[in-house]
């Protein structure tokens, strides 16, 4: 059930990569889907790891699994909060290890930081936001340049995705083969 | 009987039957027996209850032993993360996991320091492991609470020190002699 589970998370990580690299689309569309691949990749990654205790399996779910951007959101809940659980704390230093040998650029940290908060002034892939300039913009409006200063190179972001996926995946078959 | 099964608690009680490593491949070379726990590195059955794991007895030696290079990679990656790992002592080697007791200093004070935190084999480190992590004073106490991981510092491998494993060391060698 639980391999069944990160199956579909994987595949769902791949079909927004490949959604990803639809040439049709607009590139703020295409840098969400990229944005996605990536974050469904990291909590694939997590699903792995996580061997805490039963008892916080809710609060994986809660403060990992169901937030965007987790990398970035567990670093400031467990920053912000001194109560935070310490298996999360350490949950976030386990996939930031992996994440530092595999992704020696820091794309996919990168990519993980992307997304917006509540502030009209921060960039988003989905909704209108300020520039620094005080300009209104939709995010269609934003050309390469500015979403390879944002995201990164999208050839660059979606092969890194792409090779992180695949060791991930590989990383699932191992553990179904030995289990 | 498959003396290729491994069979483990895992989280809480919950039985996990891992199967056999073996069970799609041709028959390997006979396993050699895991040796059995020195006495000095067994851990007292209340401390081990509470952590609620158990490795399975019958994986083949070659397969339970972690490559020593393996766990200074790893101890490396943690030193390397934005709040660093500062001392880092590997106890329990015979054990299935990597079991590292770490100095992290930004850590908040924590009164169960002594409990560990399991994760799964991940991608780049593809072993599972047991971190006892806390500040210094927190380990500290730990180490007087619990004699028993006390003896097994005292016994392990300092794999980083960075101005805290020594004293941690000390410390325990110290319960360990009073207790």
């Amino acid at each position: 059930m639980a391999d069944e589970r990160l199956k579909a998370w994987l595949r769902q990580a791949r079909a927004d990569l490949e959604a990803g690299k639809l040439e049709a689309a607009p590139e703020c569309h295409r840098r969400y889907w990229l944005q996605q691949a990536c974050e469904k990749g990291i909590k694939a990654l997590g699903q792995i790891l996580w061997n805490g205790p039963v008892a916080e399996d809710g609060r994986f779910r809660q403060h990992f699994l169901h937030k965007h951007s987790p990398l970035k959101q567990l670093a400031q809940q467990a920053a912000a909060d001194p109560a935070f659980p310490k298996s999360l704390h350490l949950l976030l230093r386990q996939l930031d290890a992996e994440l530092g040998k595999l992704d020696g650029e820091g794309l996919l940290r990168k990519v993980d930081s992307t997304t917006a908060t509540t502030e009209p002034t921060d960039a988003s892939y989905r909704y209108p936001f300020r520039d620094a300039a005080g300009e209104e913009l939709a995010p269609v409006d934003w050309s390469t340049a500015d979403w390879d200063a944002y995201q990164g190179n999208a050839l660059g972001v979606a092969a890194a995705i792409d090779r992180f996926l695949r060791v991930v995946e590989n990383r699932r078959q191992r553990g179904r083969a030995m289990g | 009987m498959d003396n290729n099964r491994i069979d483990f608690v895992r989280r809480d009680g919950d039985r996990i039957d891992t199967g056999s490593r073996s069970a799609s491949g041709p028959p390997g070379p006979p396993r050699i027996p895991a040796p059995a726990t020195p006495d000095r590195l067994r851990l007292a059955s209340p401390w081990r209850a509470s952590v609620g794991r158990v490795a399975g007895p019958r994986v083949g030696y070659t397969e339970r032993v972690i490559p020593k290079e393996k766990v200074v990679e790893l101890v490396d990656a943690h030193s390397k993360l934005e709040e660093p790992t500062t001392g880092a002592i590997w106890i329990r080697p015979e054990a299935v996991e990597a079991w590292l007791v770490e100095v992290i200093p930004s850590m908040a004070d924590d009164e169960k320091a002594e409990e560990p935190t399991f994760f799964s084999p991940g991608v780049e480190f593809r072993f599972p492991v047991a971190i006892i992590a806390g500040n210094r004073p927190s380990l500290e106490a730990a180490l007087r609470r619990k004699p028993e991981l006390a003896r097994a510092v005292a016994a392990g491998t300092v794999m980083l020190d960075a101005g805290d494993a020594k004293a941690l060391v000390d410390v325990a060698r110290e319960v360990s002699r009073a207790a």
